[in-house]
Formats: C-alpha cells, structure tokens, sequence
C-alpha cells in the first residue's frame, strides 16, 4: 500500500471497520487509521466514538505530546478490523482528528514500512500475541 | 529519559487517583460515581491478594464481578447488564499511564 501523501511527510494509513464491542451493529466502515507505533494504546476519535454509540467502561491516564501529566480519558472497548482480520481491545477515546493504531492493535499484525519508496504493508501475524 | 518522564506522570496521576479531586467532564461524568465508588475500595482490595493486579466491575456503587481478564470481564458484564455506564477498573497501586506522544492527542478530554 502507498503511504497517504495528505500528510506532510507522508504517512501510513489503512482503512478499518470499527464496530461497539457491546453492540456490533453498531459499526463504522471505511474509516482512515493513522498506524502509530509510538502509541501505547489505540486512539478513537470523539466523533467516531458517538457515531457507534460508544459507552465509556473505565478511565485511562494518558500522558501525551503536549501534556507532561498524565490526564484521565474514557476507555471504550470496540471490535476494530482490517482486512476481514478483527480484534477486540480497549481503546483510549480523545478529541483527536483521526483514529490511532496503537501498538495494542499492532501486535496482531506484521507491519513493514518502505520509507523510501513511501510504501508499506500489513498483515496478519503468523502467530498470536500472549 | 522516557522511564523518568513516565515514573513523574505515574506519579502526578496517583497523586489525582480520586477523580472527585480531578476535573472530568463528558463521557468521564457518565462514570464518575462508579469509578469514585472504585476509588474508595481500592485501598481494601489492594490488601486482598484474590483482588490485587484484578480488574473489578462497579455498578451503581456496587462491586459486583472480578476478572484477571479485562475483557472478559467487559464481555461478562455486558451480558448482565447490557450496554449501559459500568466501571472497570484495575486493582493497582498506581494506575498505569499510557504514553501516546502524538500531537494529534488534544489537550481536552472529550
């Protein structure tokens, strides 16, 4: 997959479904997810979190870029898949622009980023994560 | 570096651990009498070895399931009580923080 050129530099972004793990009817298809392997945690965006009726089950501290605090954010818990692989997990909810593939969702995955040639692939790892 | 950043963000967030002295708003206000409720439990099951490093399920101030399993406990739950506000929380001495260094992330809870 080529690497999205909307960002500056380019980024990796796949196309997920993200469904409520409560209520998977409830599901969002074709939703842009910037993977980021500096994240502890994946990330839904506020609006996304409304839009599949997102119920918050807990609270997590998160110490971000421009905070040097730890601040308390919603916890979620969704169903998030990528070519027909799904995984359930916890998520962290933030009024941030884009959904964020954390090292959480990662791990299922094997990720190789071409960066010079603004390419990279993902798939399914070959065993499962403990 | 990271580790010392972490340990004094660890240490800022234990110091706001009751969210009855912490500012929350949206979603967070949907929880905060469960997740208070947790909170003042927390102390006696640090001192249960069956409850320490569990997750508890909190709701309408009750302890009412435990699972070492996050989400089984979720699945557990939503069962019983469908997809309604319950808390979850883990039973730690300090809550752990999660480092998402991106500048994406909002200053604001949503």
């Amino acid at each position: 997959m080529k690497y999205d050129k909307r960002y500056d530099p380019p980024a990796p972004v796949v196309r997920v479904r993200v469904a409520n793990l409560a209520s998977p009817s409830r599901e969002a298809g074709d939703v842009a997810a910037l993977i980021d392997t500096g994240a502890d945690m994946s990330v839904v965006p506020a609006g996304l979190a409304r839009q599949v009726a997102l119920v918050p089950k807990g609270i997590v501290y998160v110490q971000g870029y421009r905070t040097g605090e730890a601040e308390p954010r919603p916890e979620y818990f969704v169903r998030i898949t990528h070519d027909r692989h799904a995984v359930e997990l916890p998520v962290v909810g933030d009024e941030c622009p884009e959904l964020l593939l954390g090292r959480d969702f990662l791990r299922h995955f094997t990720v190789r980023l071409d960066g010079p040639a603004q390419e990279f692939e993902m798939e399914p790892g070959s065993s499962s994560p403990s | 570096m990271a580790s010392t950043s972490n340990a004094a963000a660890t240490g800022a967030a234990t110091r706001k651990f009751g969210l009855s002295r912490r500012r929350v708003s949206g979603p967070l206000v949907r929880l905060k009498t469960d997740a208070e409720f947790f909170d003042s439990l927390r102390k006696e099951l640090l001192g249960r070895p069956d409850f320490e490093g569990k997750f508890v399920a909190v709701y309408k101030r009750q302890m009412v399931d435990s699972d070492p399993d996050q989400l089984a406990l979720f699945k557990r739950m939503t069962e019983k009580c469908g997809d309604v506000p319950f808390f979850l929380g883990r039973v730690e001495r300090r809550p752990v923080v999660k480092r998402i260094p991106s500048p994406r992330i909002s200053r604001r809870a949503p």
